[in-house]
């Protein structure tokens, strides 16, 4: 029972990262009817913006306390990874709106490919140790142990999501998000520009994409250009099985991708790790393909 | 009727004939130019030969069927591990068993090759007709994902597959092939797949390409049509999967990822969905250009990228566009000069 | 009187199959002004060529902005501009089947009408005016349009896009599917709109119905108009009368 509690502790932790990236998987699907390979990158340069910035500041500016030091790395590389999706979505998926979707996958699987390749130049192939912003400790709650990490971790996820939540249901931006998301064509009718809702919705995702990969750092403090790969392909899977398109079918998503993945490393075998995620897909699309939030679709391909 | 009868008869017979014409000459070259070209060069060949294969299986599936399958490289995966173990398990000990000459165990190998490619192609088959039958109802990015999980899950069921290697891989296949074999399978997928578009049911399923409703509302089934092409798409890329593992003789699973299946993909999209010689225009180039870019180093697979979303940004219908090759292209040309 | 809105010699296609030739009229300021026809002569491309969701091949649309300004030509100006920038120059469209934001709340589907403004004064008032046509609406502000019946999401589309305070409105098929009190409901509405002072460009295929409510007509047959007149004079015509309102 308390391995079982503490499995779930540490999955749902772990989920809260599959989620942040999720959401930008399915804002942007809800959007454009794209799946964005390039996500799960975006992440990793994302990880990769949080090491060189918080190098940058302990060479440069001396000592900071360390949730300063934490907040300071999370906006910048949220900042950057913003405009990089922004860039990603007018140079390379704005030209082809028109063209068949398979075009507009494959230019996605083209920038992943792209930003993998670029990775391993520019940071180099080799892992890199994600520094130690904050150091951990543990908090021990009877035999169950929880580290500040996890709990920084998931309270940045939530303040980050109610965020998303009051953007997309509070704000006049986010409600033309939604109408675009239902109709394109009457959204434009009502004078929505819609492609500044599009690239307004590729900021948010990436700036999402970015604080998953700082809080990936924290969690685990390896990173490496194609880091972005596996999580990038779970947090997808996580957001069919909430239903693609949906927000909080993208958390749930995330949630249950997570615990499942620490559930089954920890009652089955780590070499299923990944294996859950693909059994979870082809199961979800096979009995549900609308996911467990989702509604069904409008259009046919 | 009678006079239908004989037009297929006599296509079926021209067809023989080229294909007959075509083995010859690949076991001339293979005599002559592959063996002076050395080894690396010789490799280059094979695994374009490997490649046209798999484009061409796929486009009859993406291309000419419209559905988006991501999975290939499962498929390939599971001809190769299969072919791989019944020759390393059995045809191979038989064979070595066997005290025979020089010439008679030549053609007891090829032999045993045609075997092992054949089953590698129908166990294939018999997971793309598993795999086909629930998920070809699922349409567009659904169908996608749908067949890259599957893809993935066939990928890691091998890699905890002890028996043929695990994640240590698979050593010692014999290496049973080469140029000649690599290229009269690649002719024959070729061949395959260009009879069926031809055929009534080759129209089908590009009737269900352009619109699935209004093709089953003409009476095509389409589900049956999706997942024939499914199936045969399916058997070539297990053959594809036999050739590079007789070739190599070594197969792991991570030369067999979504990466890979992508890579297929790419083939036929950049040779244009629907024709076959964009599909094998575009398995050539794109062999032998991460090769040809080895003099750049570290920036090779950045500008192959570059040039996969360049090339889809300037031209989405992809080199061909749908149409195929005809000689009519060049011979007015050498007419005129 | 003048023109707010001429079309002249508008040819629209949908790949090889043309499906507006060369359609020419105007729309005078503050008059009802009807397209009726059969399916498939092209009224609802006209609409959407004029809103800019399609883009016309050849030809002119011509708008007169304000009062004062003269003459601002086509091919610079609505045919060659996107949908949302249209809008702005007060040009509304209320889409064939009531396309309202079914995931969005009623409040919000009228929000989004008066997307591109900023006098909050002005948006009250109007606001205050179309839930005062539509009192329906202001029951159910905080439900989500799908929920909405057909008639209720005709009323929001109609008050969505007077939230726009349009000069002129482009309606498409604002009857299709409601029942008989509701066409009456929605017809009386536009007289009101009209009155209050917007263009309206109605697409009927309640032929009769669209007759008796507006003052000029056209008569749109495959991609041309076949006829066109003041009203009453159409409602006369043996050829109106036996192919559209039904009678021998």
């Amino acid at each position: 029972m308390e391995q079982f509690v503490q499995q779930l502790i540490n999955g749902l932790s772990l989920g809260t990262i599959y989620a942040l990236i999720a959401l930008g998987y399915t804002m942007v699907y809800g959007i454009l009817r794209l799946i964005n390979f390039a996500h799960g990158d975006v992440y990793m340069v994302g990880a990769f913006f949080g090491y060189y910035v918080a190098r940058f500041i302990s060479t440069q500016l001396g000592y900071v306390p360390s949730m300063l030091n934490f907040f300071l790395v999370l906006a910048a590389s949220m900042a950057g990874c913003a405009i990089l999706g922004f860039v990603i979505e007018r140079g390379a998926y704005r030209p082809l709106r028109r063209a068949p979707r398979l075009n507009a996958l494959i230019t996605a699987i083209g920038i992943s490919l792209l930003l993998e390749n670029l990775g391993q130049l520019v940071f180099g192939a080799d892992p890199k140790d994600f520094p130690n912003l904050i150091p951990r400790t543990t908090l021990s709650i009877g035999v169950l142990t929880v580290s500040n990490i996890q709990l920084i971790v998931v309270a940045t996820a939530i303040v980050l999501t109610l965020g998303l939540e009051f953007i997309v249901h509070r704000t006049k931006m986010g409600t033309a998000m939604r109408a675009v998301s239902f109709s394109g064509d009457a959204a434009g009718l009502m004078g929505i520009n819609i492609n500044r809702v599009i690239s307004f919705t590729f900021v948010l995702g990436s700036a999402l994409a970015a604080a998953a990969g700082i809080l990936v750092g924290l969690y685990n403090p390896k990173i490496d250009p194609l880091m972005g790969i596996m999580p990038g392909l779970k947090a997808f899977v996580a957001a069919v099985l909430g239903g693609i398109g949906n927000i909080p079918g993208a958390i749930l998503g995330g949630l249950i991708m997570g615990t499942a993945e620490t559930f089954t490393v920890g009652y089955l075998s780590s070499t299923y790790r990944d294996a859950i995620t693909f059994v979870i897909l082809v199961a979800v699309l096979l009995f549900r393909p609308t996911g467990l939030l989702g509604t069904p679709a409008r259009s046919k391909f | 009727m009678p006079n239908r009868l004989t037009v297929s008869a006599s296509s079926t017979q021209r067809t023989f004939t080229w294909y007959a014409l075509y083995a010859l000459v690949i076991m001339l070259l293979s005599r002559t130019v592959v063996g002076w070209v050395g080894a690396y060069y010789e490799q280059i060949l094979i695994f374009i030969g490997i490649n046209i294969t798999l484009a061409v299986s796929l486009n009859l599936v993406l291309g000419f069927a419209g559905q988006f399958s991501i999975g290939h490289a499962g498929f390939m995966a599971l001809g190769g591990y299969s072919s791989a173990a019944l020759s390393y398990f059995v045809l191979n000990p038989a064979l070595m068993s066997l005290p025979l000459d020089g010439m008679l165990h030549a053609v007891l190998e090829n032999v045993a090759l045609a075997i092992v490619l054949f089953a590698g192609g129908i166990a294939a088959a018999i997971a793309g007709l598993l795999v086909g039958i629930p998920t070809l109802r699922l349409r567009g990015d659904y169908l996608a994902i749908a067949t890259l999980g599957m893809g993935e899950i066939i990928r890691v069921v091998i890699l905890n597959t002890n028996f043929v290697g695990g994640a240590r891989g698979f050593t010692d296949i014999p290496r049973w092939t080469g140029f000649t074999w690599v290229y009269l399978i690649a002719g024959a997928c070729v061949l395959v797949v260009r009879n069926l578009i031809a055929s009534t049911s080759g129209r089908a399923l590009t009737a269900l390409r352009e619109d699935e409703d209004a093709a089953a509302a003409m009476g095509i089934n389409t589900t049956r049509h999706k997942v024939m092409a499914f199936v045969l798409g399916a058997f070539f890329a297990g053959m594809a999967g036999g050739l590079l593992a007789h070739y190599m003789q070594y197969l792991h699973t991570n030369s067999f990822t979504f990466l890979r299946s992508i890579e297929i993909v790419v083939f036929v999209v950049l040779g244009g969905g629907g024709s076959i010689t964009g599909s094998i225009i575009a398995a050539a180039v794109l062999t032998v250009l991460p090769e040809a870019l080895r003099v750049a180093q570290s920036w090779r697979m950045v500008s192959y990228s570059l040039l996969l979303v360049i090339m889809m940004l300037t031209r989405p219908q992809g080199l061909m566009g749908g149409r195929e090759f005809h000689w009519s292209w060049i011979l007015p040309r050498r007419k005129q000069a | 009187m003048s023109a707010l809105l001429e079309v002249k010699d508008l040819h629209v296609a949908y790949g090889a199959i043309a499906a507006l030739k060369g359609i020419s009229f105007s729309v005078e300021r503050g008059q009802i002004v009807t397209l009726i026809g059969a399916n498939g002569a092209g009224k609802t491309t006209l609409l959407r060529t004029i809103s800019g969701l399609l883009r016309p091949r050849r030809g002119e649309i011509s708008y007169w902005d304000s009062d004062d300004i003269g003459k601002v030509s086509s091919s610079c100006s609505l045919s060659s501009l996107a949908p949302h920038l249209i809008v702005r120059h007060g040009v509304a469209h209320v889409p064939e089947g009531r396309i309202v934001f079914a995931n969005l709340s009623v409040r919000e589907n009228l929000q989004m009408g008066a997307y591109t403004r900023t006098d909050a004064d002005g948006i009250k008032a109007d606001w205050d005016w179309v839930l005062q046509l539509f009192p329906r609406l202001s029951e159910r502000l905080k439900q989500s349009a799908g929920t909405l019946s057909g008639g209720e999401q005709q009323m929001l589309a109609i008050g969505r896009a007077l939230m726009s305070r349009p000069r002129l409105i482009l309606m498409d098929e604002p009857s299709l599917g409601l029942s008989p009190i509701l066409v009456q409901t929605v017809f009386a509405a536009i007289r009101q709109i009209n009155a209050n002072g917007a263009t309206i460009l109605l697409v009927e295929q309640n032929a009769h119905m669209a007759l008796t409510t507006a003052q000029i007509g056209f008569v749109m047959e495959t991609g041309t108009i076949a006829l066109s007149g003041p009203c009453h004079e159409l409602l006369r015509s043996d050829d109106v009368r036996r192919t559209y309102l039904g009678e021998s």
